[in-house]
């Protein structure tokens, strides 16, 4: 996706670009553009502009982290041209230095997924809010892209509405069915229900939100009388009270789709 | 050995202390006896003509007293049986005192000439005092072998005192270096970093390893431990779990080999000198290297000696940083235990860097 924001990961130890390619993979708009231990490599990457946010280790074999940073800077002598960096340390002594270098966020290993995902909130903000002339090399995140929040076992994650198949209620609990896999998160229904609202989803039953966008097609069910294919296959019945509200809302997303087309 | 200067003004002290007691004393009683013999002789007492010459007899003595002390600790008299050594006492004892008498003699009779109009012959006054003269340097020379074996023997307890608290602190900067090493941001957070990694990418078989590996080096670590010494093959059963922590942070980038003589699996040797020249190895030889890198530990028999050498392929001597703290520690370790019996070093190997360790093989964890 275009509008995704793009990461250098560069750490000499393989075990820690995993760690912060996985939490990447949990956070809705965020892409991997490349993930190294050659940090001469990634600077050289990152000096082309096609990075937004860079996950920098300090300690590293030939050219360390602060001197990345330090030659990242002279070379985009723009302030708003450089793409943010985010030191990922298990050294604190650093984190002063980091302040001159005006990394965005400073992390120190072992970090928790609450922890990290508050750094990458902190640069959607910052990626979305600065300005951005014509001109420059740099991207500005389009701020209206709305992002979903989840609270689950493995921690904090984010999903981007449009990923969502569907969302199913058991009690406290939902399972929001994402592109790969379902996460089981807590949360009220009704809750999420209010924020997808302008998202194209609809309430098919007490127990599940459907992604109009997901809908193959509408069949008849002996139970309930009508029941959704989605596209990954699932089928979510509809109750009969929302029968027509969903119908309806159907048809509007039909219409949509070919006055977009 | 060194030792504090304030301690050893002290002795220095004492030393000169005792020994004008024992002039004072020496002066007192020769006096004493001068004056029976010469009341017995003369049938008058001369204070101050008596005084004078037992002051000069006592100094002649004390004189005497470092000569006797050294014959006593010499290599003949410490080597030899014990009753030889006394028969060699004896002998000697009667030739200070025969020597000494005459000496006194010849003291009293020059001083006697000078102060009387008609002297004494030598030979009356040689006489008159023979007797006395002989029992009192006997006793002489007996209490001056005497004291120097008590004295001796004093400082060789403080010595030997002095170097086992030496070495039991030693011992204890050993462990505290290397706990510093592995307590250091450097091994212990990097382990921890390693196992969140891990449970975050849902490997739990491989970080429970990861907590087993990193629990059985600490453990060792902050074990007490009063005996010195530990098998080689211990020391390597501990490396390995520190190594395979390693391997795990570094994954591909750490290749580690082991080349071990069986014959050297049971040999005893200084507790913790390995793990910090393995820990300097790796951060020389993996950390500063974009490449993979490889560490070999090789050990074999050489003769009297127990060969260990850790080699890395890294950055080389010329390019370390200077941290030779826990190089130093190991080799004032070794130089306390061995003297110049054992040896390390570091030397370039072409890229990388080799520490070579020897030690004088050790079969029993006592000393041979």
């Amino acid at each position: 996706m275009t509008n995704d924001i793009h990461c250098l990961i560069v750490d000499d130890e393989p075990l820690a670009r995993q760690s912060v390619e996985h939490l990447l993979s949990r956070a809705a708009g965020f892409a991997v553009t490349l993930s190294t231990g050659d940090s001469r490599q990634a600077l050289t990457v990152a000096q082309s502009g096609v990075a937004d946010l860079i996950f920098l280790d300090i300690r590293m074999p030939e050219l360390d982290g602060i001197t990345f940073l330090k030659q990242l800077n002279e070379h985009t002598l723009a302030k708003d041209g450089r793409p943010y960096v985010v030191l990922v340390t298990a050294f604190d002594q650093f984190a002063l230095q980091a302040f001159d270098y005006e990394a965005l966020d400073y992390l120190v290993k072992p970090f928790s997924n609450e922890r990290f995902h508050e750094t990458l909130q902190r640069a959607r903000r910052r990626l979305q809010n600065r300005d951005c002339p014509d001109g420059r090399l740099v991207r500005r995140i389009d701020p209206n892209t709305p992002v979903i929040e989840f609270k689950t076992r493995g921690g904090p994650m984010s999903l981007q509405p449009a990923e969502i198949t569907w969302i199913e209620s058991s009690g406290h609990y939902v399972t929001v069915y994402g592109p790969q896999r379902s996460h089981l998160s807590r949360a009220r229904i009704s809750e999420i229900e209010q924020q997808l609202q302008s998202s194209g989803f609809v309430r098919v039953h007490r127990g599940a939100l459907v992604n109009l966008a997901h809908i193959t097609r509408c069949e008849a069910c002996a139970v309930h009388g009508h029941q959704l294919v989605l596209r990954d296959g699932s089928i979510v019945p509809v109750s009969r009270r929302r029968w027509s509200q969903v119908r309806d809302a159907v048809a509007r997303q039909a219409t949509n789709k070919h006055r977009n087309v | 050995m060194s030792t504090d200067p304030g301690n050893h003004q002290s002795v220095f002290r004492a030393t000169w202390s005792t020994a004008l007691a024992a002039w004072c004393a020496i002066s007192v009683s020769l006096t004493v006896t001068f004056a029976l013999s010469d009341g017995i002789v003369l049938g008058t007492v001369r204070p101050v003509y008596l005084s004078v010459l037992g002051m000069v007899c006592a100094t002649l003595w004390l004189a005497c007293a470092p000569i006797i002390a050294a014959v006593s600790r010499s290599a003949l008299l410490t080597s030899c049986h014990r009753i030889a050594a006394f028969g060699i006492h004896l002998l000697a004892a009667l030739l200070f005192a025969l020597a000494c008498t005459g000496g006194f003699a010849v003291l009293m009779w020059l001083a006697d000439r000078g102060l009387r109009q008609t002297p004494l012959p030598f030979a009356t006054t040689f006489q008159s005092s023979t007797f006395y003269f002989l029992l009192a340097n006997t006793v002489f020379y007996g209490f001056v072998v005497a004291s120097q074996r008590f004295v001796d023997q004093r400082s060789e307890v403080q010595v030997l005192r002095t170097r086992e608290a030496k070495m039991q602190s030693q011992l204890v900067t050993a462990r505290m270096e290397v706990m510093r090493i592995q307590m250091q941001p450097h091994f212990l957070f990097n382990s921890l970093n390693s196992v969140s990694s891990l449970v975050r990418l849902e490997e739990s078989n491989k970080a429970i390893q990861a907590l087993q590996k990193l629990g059985a080096v600490l453990r060792t670590t902050l074990a007490q431990h009063d005996q010195p010494f530990a098998t080689l093959e211990s020391e390597l059963d501990v490396l390995h779990e520190y190594m395979e922590l390693e391997q795990i942070r570094f994954g591909e980038r750490l290749r580690y080999e082991l080349a071990i003589a069986p014959d050297t699996r049971p040999l005893w040797i200084p507790r913790w000198t390995l793990q910090p020249l393995v820990e300097n190895a790796i951060i020389h030889g993996i950390e500063r290297k974009l490449d993979a890198g490889q560490i070999a530990i090789r050990a074999e028999r050489c003769g009297e000696q127990l060969s260990i050498e850790i080699f890395d392929d890294g950055v080389g001597l010329s390019e370390r940083r200077p941290n030779g703290l826990g190089l130093g520690n190991t080799q004032q370790r070794l130089q306390d235990l061995y003297g110049d019996k054992a040896s390390l070093e570091l030397r370039s190997n072409g890229g990388g860097t080799t520490a070579s360790l020897r030690l004088p093989i050790r079969e029993t964890v006592h000393d041979e």
